[in-house]
């Protein structure tokens, strides 16, 4: 017919289709990466990839938290850290770094949340305690 | 886990037909090609049913798997669930993570066929 000379539009001819072993052997090396033993790969049941995917999207997302997590902690300590960078600061002394790490669990921030409480009434009840012996047991106290 | 295996039962013994990737592979070596099964059943059909074997009775000899093929009843049936068995090992790596999802809501059975003597 001579499409190309008439100006006609010549569908391109479809990529060759891979074979189920190229497919397999193309596959092979990402699921090995994923922790994946070959025997498991070649001879186990055919579903158990979609575990191996779905452990390693959640492998990635923690490595991304952690990532994010380390990030947070170093811009803190920049913060911190911060008034020893700036030449015409009249502090000259930086902040202490966090004594330790966020709270991550519902859990623990909330036993965070409790033991700041009592650390706050320690303190009030030593500033009321100073405050009577100052006065000499006046006004109530 | 969705097991896709098929159980039948000849003379009085357990048969169990699986591919995993190794066998498909095999399979295909034999000369399987899965489009071609329309066009060619008497060719394709064989091949198919014996890589079935492969898994669980490598050792079962070609003679056997045919007089075993040759009394199974609902042929076409097992041949188009031994078809989804084969291109299950190739669906299963290029699957997208959002049919992993809703495939987690699926409900996992092994299934098991009814193949009667005849």
């Amino acid at each position: 017919m001579g499409g190309e000379l008439d100006g006609e539009i010549t569908p391109s001819a479809p990529p060759p289709q891979k074979s189920l072993s190229e497919v397999f052997e193309e596959h092979f090396p990402y699921y090995l990466e994923m922790g994946m033993p070959a025997k498991d790969f070649w001879e186990g049941d055919v579903t158990l990839v979609k575990a191996y995917r779905k452990a390693d999207m959640l492998r990635r997302q923690r490595v991304n938290h952690d990532a994010w997590l380390q990030g947070m902690y170093f811009y803190e300590a920049l913060c911190d850290a911060s008034p020893l960078l700036n030449a015409f600061s009249k502090e000259g002394k930086s902040f202490p770094y966090i004594e330790r790490p966020d709270a991550i669990t519902a859990k623990e921030a909330e036993e965070r949340e409790k033991e700041q409480a009592m650390i706050a009434a320690d303190q009030f009840r030593l500033y009321a305690a100073e405050l009577k012996k100052k006065r000499g047991g006046k006004n109530g106290y | 886990m969705a097991s896709n295996k098929i159980t039948i039962t000849y003379n009085k013994k357990e048969y169990t037909l699986e591919f995993n990737r190794s066998t498909a592979q095999l399979t295909e070596r034999r000369g399987f090609i899965a489009k071609d099964i329309e066009f060619k059943p008497v060719t394709m059909v064989p091949i198919l049913v014996e890589g079935a074997f492969l898994a669980h009775h490598s050792n079962l000899k070609s003679k056997t798997v045919e007089e075993i093929y040759e009394r199974l009843g609902k042929k076409s049936e097992l041949v188009g669930k031994l078809l989804k068995m084969y291109m299950d090992t190739v669906n299963a790596l290029i699957g997208s993570d959002e049919e992993d999802e809703e495939e987690g809501t699926e409900k996992n059975a092994g299934w098991e066929a009814s193949w009667t003597e005849k």
